[in-house]
C-alpha cells in the first residue's frame, strides 16, 4: 500500500466515509467521467422510452411510406438524419436501435455475472478439484473462437432476442471468471477471511459477504465494458444476417446503408455511426473512470 | 522442462474432448444435423425412404455417445471427409484458405503490434505531454469505432470514391499486396487503440516500482531506466498479450475478409456456418484448438525464458 493511500485511508476513518463513498467522491471530481455518465442516463432514458410508443416513434420506424423516400438529412427537426429506402425516419429508427443495443448489454450481462461469479468464486476458494475443473472448462470455451459459437448459437437456435443475449453471455463470462478467481485466490490467504472464519463464519457467508463486496469493482467495471463488446458483435452479427429480425438495430441500419452508399444515400449510416460512436466513446470513458475510481490500487496510474 | 511440456501437451486430450463436446452439443443435439442432411440430400425426389437412407450413410441413426465419439476419432486423426457443399476434401480447403489468411492477418497484426508498442513508449517516457494526451485520446476513440463503420468508410471514400486502392480483389502470389494495403490499413486503425492503451499501462505500472526508485537513486538517467529496466520488466505482460493473439490470426478477420473477398478461413467459416457444411466447421475449430493450445504452451515456455522467477519454481 502507498503512502497516499494511507493518508486517505486515515482521512476516511476521521471523516466516517465509506470506500463506496469515497469512490463515488474521486467519480465526482473526474469531470469528463460524469458528462459521460449523463450521457449514458440519457441513453438508457432513450431506451426505455422507446419501448412505449411516444410522439408515434415506432409507426414512423416501423411504417412504409414510400412517398418521402430518401429525404435528405438535416432537412427539418423531425427527420433530422432524413428517411431511408422505405421512407421510415431514419432518426426513429436509430433510436429504436439504441433500445435494443442497451437490452441487449445488459441482459447478457444479467446472464453472465451470476455464472462468472459463482464459477469464478468457487474455483478460487476452494481449489484444488473444482478449481481444475473451472480451469478445464474456460479453457475448452476459450479454445474454440468465440464468435464461432455466437453464430453457431444463433444460427441453430433462432433469431431471437434472448439467444443471442444468451450466447454472448456464454463466450462472455470466462474472461470475468478468471479475474475472480484469480482475485478470490489471493484473498482467501488476507487476514480478514482468517479473522471471518475463526469467528465461525461458514463458506457461504465468508465467499458471499465478505470477500465479494471486496472484490465486486471487477464485477462493475466489466459490467459496464460488456456493452461495448456486446454493440460492436451485434453489429457483427447483423452483418452476416443473424441479428434481432424485424427491429431496427444500429448494426442492421449500418448493413442496409452498404447497398445505400454507393448512390449517395448517408441516412442509415450517419444516423448509426453517430449514435453507436457517441455510446461507445462515453462507455469507454466512463467504464475507465470507473475503474480507477472504485479501485485505490490504480489510483496512481493514469 | 522436457516433463513440464509432456504434462502440458497431455492437457490437449481433455481439451479436445470437450470442444468436441460443445459442437456436438450445438450440431447434434440442439439441431444442425437435420439442417446438414436436407442441404446434402438431391434436390429432386426427397422421400422418406431417401431420407433415412442418407440418414444411415452419414450415420446420424447411431446413438448419441456412438456419433461423439465417432466425432471425436475424426478431430484427432483430422479426417473429416469432404465438403458436401463444395465436392472437396476439407483438408485441401483449409490448406487452400489457411495461407491466404495468414497474407492478411500476420502482416497487419506486425505492423499494428509495431506502431503501438513505439507510441506507447513514447507516451508513457513524456507521461503528461500532450502527445500523451492527444494519443490517449484517440486511441479512447479509436477503441469505440466499429470495424463495419471503419470498413464500409474506407472503401466508399479511399477505395470508390478518391481510387486510391482496389475496391476488392484476389490474385496468386506477390500480386496480392496490392489488394491487401487497404485492410492492412483498416486493421490497424481498428485495433492500435486497445494496444497502445494496454502496453502504455503496462509500462507505467513498471515506473512505480521500487527498483526504479533504486535505479533512479544510484543516479541512472531516465533513458537508461526506460529501455534497460522498464521496458524488460513491462515485457512480461506484453509478451504475453502479443503471443495470445497468434492463434486468432489463422483464423483471419471474417469482415475484412468478405468486404475485400480474399479467400481466407474467416470467409470459409462463415459460409460453413450458413450452408451447415459441418466437416469444414469441425475442421476449422480442430485447427484453431491445436493452434491455440500450441501457442498457449510457446507462451509459457516464454515465460519461463523472458522471467527467471518462474524457471526456479
Amino acid at each position: 500500500m502507498s503512502k497516499e493511500t494511507k493518508a486517505l485511508d486515515r482521512n476516511s476513518i476521521l471523516e466516517g466515509k465509506s470506500p463506496l463513498a469515497l469512490s463515488i467522491a474521486r467519480l465526482r471530481r473526474n469531470k469528463m467521467a460524469m458528462v459521460c455518465f449523463w450521457i449514458l442516463v440519457i441513453y438508457s432514458l432513450t431506451a426505455i422510452l422507446a419501448g412505449t410508443n411516444i410522439f408515434g416513434l415506432q409507426d414512423q420506424a416501423l411504417v412504409f411510406e414510400l412517398q418521402n423516400r430518401y429525404q435528405s438529412m438535416f432537412g427539418s427537426l423531425q427527420y433530422l438524419f432524413g428517411t431511408d429506402t422505405f421512407g421510415r425516419n431514419v432518426l426513429a429508427r436509430a433510436i429504436m436501435g439504441t433500445r435494443i443495443s442497451l437490452f441487449l448489454g445488459l441482459t447478457s450481462g444479467l446472464i453472465m455475472i451470476p455464472i462468472a461469479i459463482v464459477i469464478g468464486a468457487v474455483a478460487g476458494y476452494y481449489g484444488h478439484f473444482l478449481d481444475d475443473l473451472a480451469v478445464y472448462i474456460m479453457s475448452v470455451i476459450v479454445a474454440i473462437p468465440g464468435m464461432l459459437i455466437i453464430m453457431s448459437l444463433v444460427q441453430v437456435m433462432g433469431r431471437s432476442f434472448l439467444i443471442i443475449a444468451f450466447a454472448f453471455a456464454i463466450t462472455g463470462w470466462v474472461g470475468l471468471a478468471r479475474v475472480i478467481r484469480g482475485a478470490f485466490f489471493q484473498a482467501r490467504e488476507f487476514e480478514y477471511v482468517l479473522a471471518a472464519r475463526t469467528l465461525g463464519a461458514n463458506d457461504f457467508r465468508i465467499i458471499f459477504k465478505h470477500i465479494l463486496p471486496n472484490i465486486f469493482h471487477f464485477v462493475i467495471v466489466r459490467f459496464v465494458l460488456n456493452f461495448v463488446s456486446v454493440i460492436k458483435s451485434e453489429v457483427f452479427l447483423a452483418y452476416v444476417g443473424l441479428s434481432v429480425i424485424g427491429i431496427p438495430s444500429w448494426g442492421n441500419m449500418i448493413v442496409e446503408s452498404k447497398s445505400e452508399l454507393m448512390a449517395g444515400n448517408w441516412q442509415n449510416m450517419t444516423a448509426a455511426t453517430i449514435f453507436m460512436f457517441v455510446f461507445l466513446v462515453s462507455l469507454n470513458i466512463f467504464g475507465d473512470a470507473l475503474r480507477d475510481a472504485l479501485d485505490p490500487k490504480l489510483k496512481n496510474v493514469s | 522442462m522436457i516433463n513440464y511440456m509432456i504434462r502440458r501437451l497431455l492437457h490437449l486430450v481433455p481439451i479436445i474432448l470437450g470442444v468436441a463436446l460443445i459442437f456436438f452439443v450445438i450440431f447434434n443435439v440442439i439441431g444442425g444435423q437435420e439442417k446438414f442432411l436436407y442441404n446434402v440430400l438431391p434436390k429432386k425426389s426427397r422421400t422418406v425412404e431417401q431420407i433415412d437412407m442418407y440418414r444411415h450413410k452419414y450415420g446420424l441413426d447411431r446413438p448419441m455417445v456412438v456419433q461423439y465419439l465417432d466425432l471425436v476419432r475424426q478431430m484427432v486423426t483430422f479426417d473429416f471427409g469432404r465438403s458436401e457443399v463444395r465436392k472437396i476434401p476439407v483438408k485441401t480447403l483449409i490448406m487452400r484458405h489457411v495461407p491466404n489468411s495468414a497474407k492478411l492477418t500476420f502482416p497487419a497484426f506486425f505492423l499494428e503490434i509495431s506502431i503501438s508498442l513505439i507510441l506507447a513508449s513514447i507516451c508513457a517516457y513524456f507521461r503528461g505531454s500532450i502527445f500523451d494526451r492527444t494519443i490517449t485520446i484517440f486511441s479512447v476513440l479509436g477503441m469505440s469505432i466499429s470495424m463495419l463503420v471503419l470498413i464500409l468508410l474506407g472503401q466508399q471514400i479511399l477505395a470508390y470514391q478518391w481510387g486510391l486502392f482496389p475496391i476488392s480483389g484476389w490474385v496468386k502470389g506477390f500480386g496480392a499486396i496490392r489488394y491487401l494495403i487497404l485492410p492492412w490499413i483498416l486493421w490497424v486503425l481498428v485495433s492500435v487503440g486497445y494496444d497502445i492503451r494496454f502496453f502504455r499501462t503496462a509500462l507505467l505500472e513498471e515506473s512505480h516500482k521500487d527498483y526504479v526508485r533504486t535505479a533512479r537513486a544510484k543516479g541512472l538517467d531516465d533513458k537508461t531506466i526506460m529501455f534497460r529496466h522498464i521496458m524488460r520488466n513491462a515485457m512480461i505482460p506484453i509478451l504475453t498479450y502479443v503471443v495470445i493473439q497468434i492463434p486468432f490470426l489463422l483464423v483471419g478477420s471474417i469482415l475484412l475478409e468478405r468486404f475485400f473477398s480474399i479467400p481466407g478461413i474467416g470467409d470459409l467459416m462463415v459460409n460453413a456456418v450458413f450452408n451447415y457444411d459441418l466437416p469444414v466447421l469441425k475442421a476449422t475449430i480442430m485447427f484453431f484448438t491445436l493452434f491455440f493450445v500450441g501457442f498457449t504452451l510457446i507462451t509459457d515456455m516464454l515465460y519461463a525464458f523472458v522471467d527467471p522467477r518462474v524457471r526456479l519454481s
